[in-house]
């Protein structure tokens, strides 16, 4: 292997990726190439002081803090999703509802706290029934309480 | 004597309503979650980082994919967490700088560069400086790679990139620290 391809593949043969035939060969090569052999102490001492790091421990009471929180949400992860599929539902009925209530309160403002002083009759509706002005009122209602065709029709 | 349980029996039990189950797993997972935490975020709240992934991937455990590596997909949501952390800190950083700045002028540039104390007096705090000159993935691949002895295809597939740029990204930070570690005169682990 020369030393172009060994050095590519140094790395992965550092990490212990490497297939055995292929690590074998790079390792022939590193044990008598100055520079390769350079790299991998570099590496060495990477991970020697990155292995400072593996000193961290969690503090004895992390479990048990988690598990509060764990247990503040008070049901398992499917419950807990089937539990706010149910809220929201809940949520969304609620809103529909009181929508729904106040189209009602605008459309009928008769109940509890409307005005009293409208009248909820269409406009027109009084004169279409009887209209001062509208001609044979007068003559039917004659017609109607003195009787005789020839007085209504004499209108 | 029994075995212990593995990872896809306990989340089983967990996601049937056994939720006590899950402190087994927290226990299991709690050192390696901190130091990937404590890799990325420099060290600060780096503990309480830890706890927040554990109660989002109790959260997430029924999209969790019995198949997959449970452990991969926990290192996953650790490194996106932590991620966000970093960019909420960052903008309030930002944010208090630039209140402080119109506050206080000049002096308010040398408060903000003064080192964030911690509490924590151990090996770990001072390999801290070292990661300063890493990216965040640089740090996380750090770590995946030499504490939790992740494969690149391990790596690839927790932080959502391919293999090759694991590899570039790997060599790229084992350099980085290496001279952070020889600049400051690191003492090696056998030299202690």
């Amino acid at each position: 292997m020369n030393h172009d391809r060994a050095f590519q593949k140094l790395m992965e043969f550092y990490d212990g990726e490497l297939a055995a035939s292929e690590a074998g060969e790079v390792r022939s090569h590193a044990a008598a190439c100055p520079e390769c052999s350079n790299a991998l102490r570099s590496w060495k001492e990477a991970s020697e002081a990155a292995g400072g790091l593996g000193s961290l421990r969690a503090g004895p009471d992390f479990a048990v803090r988690v598990m509060e929180g764990v247990r503040g949400k008070d049901l398992a992860p499917a419950d807990f999703t089937r539990f706010f599929q149910w809220k929201t539902a809940f949520a969304l009925g609620a809103v529909f509802l009181f929508l729904a209530a106040a189209i009602l309160r605008q459309e009928a403002p008769q109940g509890e706290g409307a005005d009293p002083e409208v009248v909820s009759v269409p406009p027109g509706a009084e004169s279409m029934l009887f209209d001062e002005n509208e001609f044979g009122r007068e003559e039917f209602l004659a017609a109607l309480f003195e009787g005789g065709e020839e007085t209504f029709q004499g209108g | 004597m029994g075995s212990e349980p593995d990872d896809i029996e306990i989340i089983r039990s967990v996601v049937r309503g056994d939720a006590e189950a899950y402190a087994v797993i927290v226990r299991r997972y709690q050192d390696r979650v901190l130091r990937l935490c404590f890799s990325i975020l420099g060290g600060m709240d780096a503990e309480d980082a830890a706890q927040e992934v554990f109660l989002k991937a109790y959260d997430s455990l029924d999209r969790f994919r019995m198949e997959a590596s449970f452990s991969t997909w926990l290192y996953a949501i650790a490194y996106r967490h932590c991620l966000n952390l970093l960019d909420k800190r960052n903008r309030r950083k930002t944010e208090s700088l630039d209140a402080l700045k119109e506050k206080m002028g000049e002096r308010a540039d040398s408060l903000a560069a003064e080192p964030e104390r911690s509490g924590r007096e151990d090996a770990a705090a001072a390999v801290r400086p070292l990661l300063e000159g890493l990216s965040h993935d640089e740090r996380a691949i750090l770590a995946l790679r030499e504490l939790e002895a992740l494969s690149y295809k391990e790596i690839a597939r927790t932080l959502g990139i391919s293999v090759d740029a694991v590899k570039i990204r790997l060599f790229r930070a084992r350099a980085a620290f290496r001279e952070a570690a020889r600049s400051r005169n690191f003492p090696r682990p056998e030299t202690v």
